[in-house]
């Protein structure tokens, strides 16, 4: 079954799993049956566990979640301490390409559900596509690396460029920049390479 | 970089020394309200700017009530982690004196040396700003320090351009701006001297113009040219003025003291030329005056003198004459008096008589004839008498006064004349001795012939007098030519000068030009300049907003507006910044995000945007996050998604959070617990405050010993 923005549950499935594997999270295959399967995968990473269920209609959602929560809840329990942290660190991602105007409400009141596990909830009107996945599943991955993008210089290390933009000579702002930085006269240095020019 | 302890004594609500372990990847800081919580970190910042601008920078409210030494004092450890350098920063204030020293590997730095090598290890980017520290402070409480009382200000209190302000600080736009007032001053005043480069100049154009006016003027004047002056003619002229006895000091002709030395002789001569006129002019006074000497008669005296003498005796003696004559008339008159007085006494007798005649006489009783009687008595009444003498005549005494009289005025007349002829004579004498004076005055010898010596004389003047003229002629010629040749020398003199001039002119033109060419040219980048502030905030939040989202997207707090960026905007000039949430569903968008988020909701978004600023920032000043009890007021479901950014976050920087819930500060000791025994958290507990402080307890958190449970 496909949605209105043309993706499968399998899409949705395949796109959580890359998302937090390509993120460190392990996933764990072939000891729960229940959290094996097309639709369901379990993940752990050294702070928490992650469950994901892809199901194909909201009201399916609305009506296994609560089996599926205390399945993982199970899992987590037999394998930690009620009193270790990470025991407090269980997360279920519940997803759908289904459209749930009539069960919005419902939807909302799972997600704001904070009993057991935080719950993680997304249908069609938050995956216009399998890239939607990334978000909804941001707050079990690591801080971006967008500050590889941003830029390491300063603001006056930018003006040459943007001056530019402004017909500006890049060697008249950096002669600038320069004074600026050494508390030289601005003007006489200017003046001074206009001389040399 | 990294913070590794934190000291306190003195400081607000640390009355007694205090010390904090901070060497963790993240500080759990649990404390009821008034626990101290918030002057912990306030150390911090205070530790690194020297202010709180939170506390409007009362130094006053630094120093604790109850501190015994009436200090404040916070020393701060740092690890610098690229190269395991450590340094200190110790400050402290006494509520007069503030002290900062810095410790380093390099060595031990105090005050201000101490402030600037400080902002040299953590913000260099703070070392253009006008004030250093209040940019580091500036920036620390905006990405670095997220204040208890100031969570959400950012998002429903500060203004558009607060917010553009606070953030271009934040991403190295306040250098920027500065560097813009910066050159805007550097402008004025680089104007200013411009302009008064172009008042200077404005007198030398006027010297220009007068000085081509003079020379049009000296040039046209000079046009018609007399010939030079030879050495002859001005030496042959100069000899002979010392001919003529003028005793002057010869110059050259070509010296400057020619004008002036030719100018003095002629004035010589002119005065030469004057006496020589006075010297003739006397001459001829003094021909005039001999030839009416000569002319004038010579008295004799001597006849006169005898004329007046024997005048004089025939006066003396009509007037002896006279004098008889006048006594002799006395004597008669007196005489016709008595003879009067006589007859008027028998007039009365006869009277007398006649009234009482008789025929005898009375007083002898004798008879008389009395017809005869009365006859004589008659003649007698009447006043007859037979011995009346007449009075000669007075004619003759008349006579003799006229006669007295005409000689008197005779005598005179002879005395006026003779007196006249001796004063003429006298007059003569002082006349011939006034010529002999004159003629010595004068050099005309008195021995010769006067009226020759004299002619002599005048032709001599006249002669000396021409020669005079001549060179008075000659001489001024000479000073013509020469003032001609000064003039063309003053051209000269004034075409250089001009020539000068016109080039110092075109040197200032120049330089005044490549100034407002450079004035020109600063206005340009000044306005770039206003343009890129802008550009640089509206760059970096670009790079940034994907990471606020990313954040937002974590805590997940609003079911629609689940999109949230920076959105900046120049108006009017100034830099203006929201922050907008969105419905992507329902393609909605709120640029006052707290009209319509909850409390919660806006501090959630406070909190994403301060970490957002945090982790995007270029070039932060310290890898550290502080946020002091930012979880307040916040649904369970917003509640676990912040701690689960916190956990991220403490990965990325080092982590320093507070809270007053004891629960909450549980749950973020386990959720910040470290990931393996390379991680470390600690966990401070503020328990019950005295005067002297809280009591603290200090402990870590353990990693779990088997992270991964399920994976086999």
């Amino acid at each position: 079954m496909t949605n209105s923005h043309g993706f499968t549950s399998t899409d949705l499935i395949a796109a959580a799993s890359q998302t937090l594997i390509v993120n460190g999270y392990r996933q764990i295959t072939g000891r729960f049956r229940d959290w094996d399967t097309p639709t369901s995968r379990l993940f752990e990473d050294e702070y928490g566990v992650v469950g994901i269920v892809v199901f194909e209609t909201c009201a399916e959602l609305l009506r296994t979640w609560p089996d599926l929560q205390a399945s993982l809840v199970e899992v987590i329990s037999r394998h930690v301490g009620k009193e270790e942290a990470k025991s407090w660190d269980g997360y279920l991602v519940l997803l759908s390409p289904g459209i749930a105007p009539s069960e919005s409400t419902a939807i909302d009141e799972v997600r704001y559900n904070t009993t057991r596990l935080r719950k993680l909830v997304a249908t069609a009107d938050d995956l216009k596509s399998p890239t939607d996945v990334e978000r909804v599943l941001r707050p079990l991955l690591p801080l971006p690396q967008e500050r590889a993008n941003i830029g390491q210089e300063s603001a006056l290390d930018l003006l040459p460029r943007l001056l530019a933009e402004q017909k500006i000579s890049e060697a008249v702002t950096r002669v600038l920049v320069d004074a600026f930085r050494e508390q030289s006269p601005l003007l006489e240095r200017l003046h001074q390479l206009g001389s040399e020019q | 970089m990294r913070l590794q302890s934190i000291e306190l004594s003195g400081f607000r609500g640390f009355a007694q020394r205090q010390e904090f372990d901070l060497d963790a990847d993240a500080v759990v800081v649990i404390g009821a309200n008034g626990h101290g919580k918030t002057s912990l970190f306030d150390g911090i910042l205070w530790a690194l700017s020297g202010r709180i601008p939170r506390l409007k920078n009362d130094d006053s409210s630094f120093v604790s009530m109850y501190s015994e030494t009436g200090q404040a004092r916070v020393a701060l450890r740092f690890k610098n982690g690229s190269n395991g350098d450590h340094f200190a920063v110790t400050r402290s204030f006494d509520g007069k004196e503030r002290r900062i020293t810095l410790e380093t590997s390099d060595g031990s730095y105090q005050g201000p040396s101490a402030e600037g090598k400080l902002i040299d290890l953590v913000w260099s980017d703070a070392a253009a700003a006008s004030d250093p520290s209040e940019a580091l402070a500036s920036v620390l409480t905006r990405s670095i320090y997220l204040q208890q009382d100031l969570i959400r200000q950012f998002i429903d209190a500060a203004s558009p351009q607060e917010r553009f302000s606070a953030v271009s600080e934040l991403v190295g736009a306040g250098r920027v701006t500065e560097l813009q007032d910066s050159l805007e001053r550097s402008k004025k005043a680089w104007s200013t001297v411009t302009n008064q480069r172009q008042d200077e100049l404005r007198p030398v154009r006027e010297r220009l113009a007068i000085i081509e006016a003079r020379l049009s003027e000296s040039t046209e004047r000079s046009s018609h040219e007399l010939p030079a002056i030879t050495s002859e003619a001005w030496g042959q002229w100069w000899q002979n003025l010392a001919q003529l006895g003028l005793k002057l000091a010869q110059v050259e002709s070509a010296s400057r003291e020619a004008p002036s030395a030719i100018s003095n002789a002629i004035k010589e001569l002119d005065a030469q030329r004057r006496l020589t006129e006075r010297r003739l002019q006397n001459l001829a006074v003094l021909q005039a005056d001999i030839r009416s000497f000569t002319e004038r008669p010579i008295l004799e005296l001597q006849p006169l003198r005898d004329n007046v003498t024997k005048m004089r005796k025939e006066v003396e003696d009509l007037k002896r004459v006279t004098a008889e004559e006048q006594a002799r008339l006395a004597e008669l008159r007196r005489h016709q008096a008595e003879l009067k007085e006589k007859s008027e006494q028998l007039k009365a007798l006869a009277v007398l008589a006649l009234k009482h005649l008789t025929d005898h006489c009375p007083v002898c009783d004798q008879t008389y004839d009395k017809e005869t009687t009365r006859q004589r008595l008659e003649i007698l009444a009447k006043g007859g008498s037979s011995d009346q003498q007449t009075i000669s005549s007075p004619d003759k005494l008349n006579d003799l006064l006229s006669a007295l009289t005409a000689k008197e005025k005779e005598v005179s007349a002879s005395e006026l004349g003779l007196r006249s002829a001796e004063q003429a004579v006298n007059e003569r004498q002082m006349t011939q001795q006034t010529i002999i004076k004159r003629l010595a005055e004068l050099g005309v010898g008195a021995e010769d012939n006067r009226e020759t010596a004299l002619a002599r004389a005048v032709t001599e003047s006249e002669t000396f007098m021409k020669r005079l003229d001549e060179l008075q002629q000659i001489g001024e010629s000479l000073a013509l030519r020469l003032a001609q040749s000064s003039a063309m020398a003053t051209i000269e003199e004034l075409r250089r000068e001009a020539d000068a001039l016109r080039s110092d002119i075109a040197a200032r033109d120049k330089n005044i030009t490549a100034r407002n060419r450079t004035g020109d040219l600063a206005q340009n980048v000044i306005e770039a300049l206003r343009e890129a502030a802008s550009a640089v905030v509206e760059e970096r939040l670009r790079e940034i907003n994907p990471l606020l989202q990313s954040i937002w997207a974590r805590i997940d707090p609003h079911p629609a507006f689940r999109l949230v960026s920076f959105f900046s905007q120049v108006f009017r000039g100034k830099g203006q910044l929201s922050t907008i949430v969105s419905d992507p569903v329902e393609d909605k968008k709120c640029e006052l995000p707290a009209s319509i988020l909850s409390s919660s909701q806006v501090n959630a978004l406070a909190v994403s945007v301060f970490l957002a600023l945090n982790i995007g920032i270029p070039k932060p000043p310290l890898p550290v996050a502080i946020l002091d009890d930012p979880l307040q007021s916040l649904d369970d479901i917003n509640l676990l998604g912040l701690v689960d950014l916190f956990r991220r976050t403490k990965d990325r920087r080092q982590f320093l959070v507070s809270t007053h819930d004891a629960h909450f500060g549980g749950l973020l000791s386990r959720k910040l617990r470290p990931a393996d025994e390379t991680g470390r958290t600690v966990v401070i507990e503020l328990n019950t405050w005295s005067r002297g402080g809280p009591t603290i307890v200090t402990r870590d958190v353990k990693c779990d010993p088997v992270p991964l449970r399920l994976v086999s």
